[in-house]
């Protein structure tokens, strides 16, 4: 893990090589696989969501079955000792099935400033996002994250196979793609709220 | 104030008539006696500081003492009170002495979108702001918090304190006309777990 220096100052912390570029493969090839659909934000009216589109993704959810069943232990067992060294929150699993997500220059695709956590017994608390394709192969889509002591924004690294963290408390967005296809895998933990 | 088990997720929380006219009066009169400095942003690994033109404001510290005690006691009441009906943190305390805080119109007050997030020298989980001028006394300089897609700018009433998690993103728009005062403290506790 790549999460040097004091954490206090950083907003994300990235895990690499949690994957091999043969495992990158085969999350890439059962993601496409699925049915892709337009990817819809909830948010509450009188937010400001208005008219303005805040995301345009297509996304679909892997589902724990067999052929899945070794992606979810790996992540798993990467956001336990990601938890356990840097954050040390109260978790209990995924919040959801992994969130396979494409964005695509033939729709301008990119997801406006939020933070992910939502309205539930058990919020979701950690946020995951790991890169699936080579970073030359498209232009644009930076996942930028504004939170900890910095002043601006900080792009995450673009690298394939890399796993980038952060709460979900923090805002984050991912610039339109201009170039190519990005594809990620995301995914959250969640837990009692914080206290 | 109502118990909403969601109302966490809200940019902020607004009480108000936490203090009268002439308790507020009496706040910027303390205050207004202090030495005001140009503020310094702390951030980096290092805690370099530098003379950053992301913050244009005058601060002073307000410490406990006897002159202040009834206003640290009011304060610790009402965000305690805040607490226990929205957030639920485990807090010990105040993180800091009381910032007295001014945007003055002829500088260009102001300052860019940031969290309160740190963690010396305690770890800070909630923010807040009292307004202690009149809306009508001055011009821009709103305190604007993004809690969704779009910055929601809290009230401006005198008298409002305006409470939101420390790791919220927020900021205080130029200030065209006027002065602004505001008196801002941060309840610490354990990190977030």
């Amino acid at each position: 893990m790549s999460a040097a220096g004091n954490i206090s100052t950083q907003s994300f912390v990235v895990w690499e090589n949690a994957f091999s570029p043969q495992e990158l493969d085969a999350i890439v090839a059962y993601g496409d696989r699925l049915r892709l659909e337009k990817a819809s934000v909830i948010y509450e009216p009188g937010q400001g969501g208005g008219k303005d589109p805040v995301r345009i993704t297509r996304t679909a959810w892997f589902p724990r079955v067999a052929e899945t069943a070794w992606i979810y232990e790996r992540l798993e067992r990467i956001a336990l000792a990601l938890n356990q060294q840097v954050y040390h929150y109260d978790l209990v699993g995924f919040s959801d099935p992994l969130q396979y997500t494409v964005y695509q220059d033939d729709e301008g695709g990119f997801f406006d400033w939020h933070a992910d956590q939502l309205e539930a017994p058990m919020p979701r608390k950690l946020s995951f996002s790991l890169q699936l394709s080579e970073a030359g192969s498209y232009e644009g889509c930076d996942l930028e994250i504004f939170g900890g002591s910095t002043r601006a924004p900080v792009a995450a690294p673009r690298e394939r196979g890399i796993m980038v963290a952060f709460p979900s408390y923090v805002m984050h967005r991912v610039t339109p793609v201009t170039r190519g296809t990005r594809k990620a895998l995301v995914f959250w933990a969640a837990g009692p709220r914080f206290r | 104030m109502q118990h909403d088990p969601h109302a966490y997720l809200t940019p902020f929380v607004v009480w108000e008539n936490a203090f009268t006219p002439q308790e507020l009066d009496a706040i910027v009169t303390l205050g207004d006696r202090l030495r005001l400095e140009k503020a310094v942003l702390v951030y980096g690994e290092g805690g370099s500081t530098t003379d950053d033109p992301s913050r244009i404001t005058r601060t002073a510290w307000m410490g406990r003492a006897a002159e202040t005690a009834w206003l640290y006691e009011r304060m610790e009441r009402v965000i305690r009170a805040v607490n226990q009906q929205v957030y639920r943190f485990d807090l010990t305390g105040f993180s800091d002495l009381f910032q007295y805080t001014v945007y003055h119109g002829e500088e260009g007050g102001h300052f860019d979108w940031h969290v309160d997030q740190i963690r010396q020298p305690a770890h800070r989980k909630l923010s807040a702001s009292l307004q202690l001028s009149d809306p009508g006394s001055y011009e821009g300089c709103d305190l604007e918090i993004q809690g969704g897609v779009k910055p929601v700018a809290a009230p401006r009433t005198r008298g409002a304190l305006v409470v939101f998690p420390a790791y919220v993103l927020h900021r205080v728009t130029p200030i065209r006309a006027g002065t602004r005062k505001a008196l801002v403290v941060w309840a610490a506790g354990p990190p977030f777990r």
